[in-house]
């Protein structure tokens, strides 16, 4: 039973009884364990992905060091190379692991057990056979030649619409039988992005667009596939995860609904940023410049809500290796936002597109952000599915400082190259050469940010080995962090 | 200006009405009132009672206050991992 | 259930939204957009360098796009003599407008590098032409044999570059890819509005709509 730590001098308890509102710990443990297997499945399947597009990623970097690093095998060219490793992190990883969430968070806010799990399950085996087949006819050559939307339309792009459906099927059959009167803010967002990825996926592969129609369709599903999917699922489990760590409830509810909302309304225009300059009517990039400048709203009602809620309590996360990872991806998803509001005005705009740049950027949203959040999630999430504890500190602590740290220094350094870049591409009397040699220094410092980054990949799933398949896992007596000298918070006296 | 606005006022008028009138029936019928209780919702008997190393004093107290007598995590979370 | 409806409907409006003012909106707009006449349809041979551009991955490399003078250097660095336009592209499927110049942009490149023999080694190892190039060499394009049988063309490789025996063959692949690239010029000029419908209203025709 529970011991009293500390009594009030005044109240003895509260006039409430939150006994009746609140779920206990047995039902949560039910919950957890009835989406037991699509969870581990997915996350198990993610952690493979990521190994894959790690290695797919740091051949993509190291080619640019040395161009004829492995340039004899038409599947091994950077053309191929590079798209296989994107796919493969964005549809393998972080798709995966972003079912995984979604099939945990649910019949945790809706009270309820996980419906239709074997449909769960045949989703994510179809959706890995699906993206399987689209990354290998990929490296063969057969691309349908647009960013974020090469795997082939007809034998993997079928399966990849199937096996999200029937993920969505089941997370929405939960939803339809839950138990709660108020749906949870991360409701909204685990639950739209379903029906949201399918529409902008299936509008995107549709074969009936040509010339600058299919820039249009083309950067409509890559930005939405960015702000409708990769964002709101992980939004969804940050929301759970601070409030729920921190123990204290989210600061506004009324800005939830407001970022939720913000983020629907605007966020489907802004596709035409990545075209800014190009061969479209200025009516559609001014529509999309403009919903960009208005994501201001959102986002920023979403950084406020979450900081508020962590606020003087930073301390928390020497605690909790999931903690520390949500707040640096919820600080990477505002800067990240920011980054990109700035970056959809032309003045500025002007310098960084068709640069390193951008890369810089979409790594700061896509690693920073969304794969952080993943990891902390898992930190989270494992345990508790398989009711062990992670065995190591040490472990943690390096792969969170190595891919913390890496990603940093890519970012960083693939920012200042991208600018440097853009700016001898405006400069007149410098001819082309000038900006490749100006990125060369900043692309090697991003190849060893690469090495960094997959040494903390290495760690996290040698580290996921152990604890799943291995009798390793034991209580810990201290908490993590508990060695390094407390800097934000005071040590409190025992 | 463009040829088929006929068509594009109706689609957004066919798409836009149908989720602001049940918008409405939502907050008529009460569902958005008490919405501050849905924040309360993610956690577990007694879980905000629970003693959290990190805070400070002040925290500890107000936690008190709000919640009652604070009780150690029976999951011990915070001296493993969380 | 109503609050069910309302997430679901919402969400779904303003996808939908989004699709008719980004997609289906233009693509109804746009569809009566002509080629221009010096813009000539691709041959069987440039349709298949065209698909092994894309299967090779040029695209995350090279733009092929040339921006409005008043904002960028396009222009002035050579790109081309005037901005891009809609018609330009009416023959791609799909588009390669490309979103990186890791590479220089190719909208012109047909214009700005004709000769073929300099393409074709400029592909079999750039660094043969272009010293400071990062671009990766594409030698499986190619066929390195023993000797030249008849009818072969041998792609004339600079010493330090070329294979320690043998010779280096001339692939179709390879002279598909070339006739792509040399057909990517656009030095005609731009063609008028294309947002205006092109037999819309006869009583409100402009004369000089008459023109090309």
């Amino acid at each position: 039973m529970t011991e009293a730590v500390a009594s009030p001098r005044t109240q003895q308890d509260s006039t409430l009884d939150h006994s009746k509102l609140r779920i206990s710990a047995e039902e949560v443990s039910a919950y957890d364990h009835s989406g037991r297997q699509p969870v581990l499945l997915g996350f198990f399947i993610a952690i493979i992905w990521l190994l894959a597009g790690t290695v797919m990623g740091d051949i993509s970097s190291f080619k640019f060091d040395r161009p004829d690093f492995l340039t004899e095998q038409a599947y091994l060219t950077f053309g191929r190379i590079r798209p296989a490793h994107l796919n493969v992190m964005v549809y393998g990883w972080a798709s995966t692991a972003m079912f995984s969430v979604s099939l945990w968070l649910m019949p945790r806010l809706c009270r309820t057990q996980l419906r239709w799990a074997k449909a769960a399950v045949a989703g994510i085996l179809i959706w890995t056979v699906g993206l399987g087949v689209g990354v290998a006819l990929l490296l063969a050559g057969y691309s349908d030649g647009l960013e974020w939307l090469e795997l082939d339309r007809i034998w993997a792009d079928p399966l990849l619409v199937l096996g999200a459906a029937l993920v969505g099927a089941s997370i929405w059959k939960t939803l339809s039988v839950r138990n709660v009167h108020h749906l949870y803010v991360s409701v909204w967002y685990v639950a739209a992005s379903y029906p949201w990825f399918l529409i902008i996926f299936i509008a995107g592969n549709l074969p009936i667009f040509q010339g600058v129609e299919s820039a249009a369709v083309n950067w409509f599903y890559a930005h939405n596939a960015l702000g409708l999917w990769l964002t709101t699922v992980n939004l969804g489990l940050i929301y759970y995860l601070l409030p729920k760590i921190i123990g204290r409830p989210i600061y506004s509810y009324w800005l939830s609904l407001i970022g939720f909302w913000g983020l629907a309304l605007f966020y489907a225009l802004n596709g035409m940023h990545h075209l800014i300059g190009g061969p479209l009517p200025s009516w559609m990039i001014a529509t999309s410049i403009t919903a960009s400048i208005m994501m201001v709203v959102p986002v920023v009602a979403v950084g406020i809500n979450q900081h508020m809620t962590v606020v003087g309590r930073f301390g928390a996360m020497r605690y909790s290796p999931a903690l520390t990872l949500a707040v640096i991806a919820a600080m990477s998803y505002t800067a990240v936002s920011l980054q990109g509001i700035l970056t959809a005005l032309v003045s500025v705009n002007r310098i960084t597109h068709f640069t390193h740049w951008t890369i810089a950027h979409s790594h700061l949203g896509l690693y920073m952000f969304v794969t952080l959040s993943l990891f902390g999630g898992m930190y989270y999430i494992l345990p508790r599915v398989l009711k062990k504890e992670w065995p190591s500190t040490r472990l943690i602590r390096a792969h969170i400082l190595l891919v913390g740290g890496g990603m940093v220094l890519y970012v960083v350094a693939l920012g200042i190259g991208g600018v440097l870049q853009g700016l001898s591409l405006l400069a007149p009397g410098q001819g082309f050469e000038a900006s490749v040699e100006s990125t060369r220094p900043w692309l090697l410092m991003r190849s060893v940010a690469a090495v960094i980054i997959s040494a903390g990949h290495i760690v996290f799933a040698y580290h996921a080995y152990l604890l799943a398949f291995t009798r390793h896992g034991s209580i810990r007596r201290h908490p993590p962090f508990f060695e390094i000298k407390p800097v934000l918070v005071r040590k409190k006296a025992p | 200006m463009l040829a088929n606005s006929f068509a594009i006022i109706l689609l957004s008028l066919v798409v836009g009405i149908p989720p602001l009138v049940f918008l409405f029936f939502a907050i008529s019928h009460g569902q958005f009132d008490n919405i501050g209780a849905t924040a309360d919702s993610i956690f577990e008997v007694e879980e905000l009672r629970y003693s959290r190393p990190w805070e400070t004093r002040e925290q500890a107290e107000e936690r008190m206050q709000r919640h009652g007598g604070l009780l150690r995590n029976p999951q011990r979370e915070w001296e493993r991992w969380l | 259930m109503t609050r069910l409806l309302v997430l679901i409907m919402g969400a779904m409006a303003t996808v939908i939204f989004a699709l008719v003012i980004l997609v289906i909106l233009p693509k109804s707009m746009l569809s009566s957009m002509q080629a221009p006449p010096e813009l000539k349809e691709p041959t069987a041979q440039q349709l298949a360098g065209r698909q092994l551009y894309i299967s090779n991955g040029c695209i995350y490399c090279h733009t092929q796009q040339v921006r409005d003078p008043s904002f960028t250097a396009d222009i002035s660095k050579g790109l081309g003599t005037r901005p891009s336009v809609p018609e330009d592209y009416v023959h791609d499927n799909p588009h390669l407008l490309g979103t990186m110049r890791t590479g220089p942009d190719l909208f012109n490149v047909g214009s700005r590098l004709p000769d073929r023999n300099w393409q074709l080694l400029h592909l079999y190892q750039p660094r043969a032409l272009v010293p400071w190039s990062i671009m990766p060499a594409f030698p499986f394009l190619f066929r390195h044999k023993a000797e030249a049988e008849p009818g072969d063309k041998v792609l004339d490789v600079p010493k330090p570059h070329a294979p320690a025996d043998g010779v280096v063959v001339v692939t179709e692949e390879a002279e598909a890819l070339v006739a792509y690239l040399l057909s990517l010029k656009h030095d005609y000029p731009a063609p008028n509005d294309p947002l205006k419908p092109a037999n819309d209203n006869p009583e409100n025709d402009n004369p000089e709509e008459a023109q090309p």
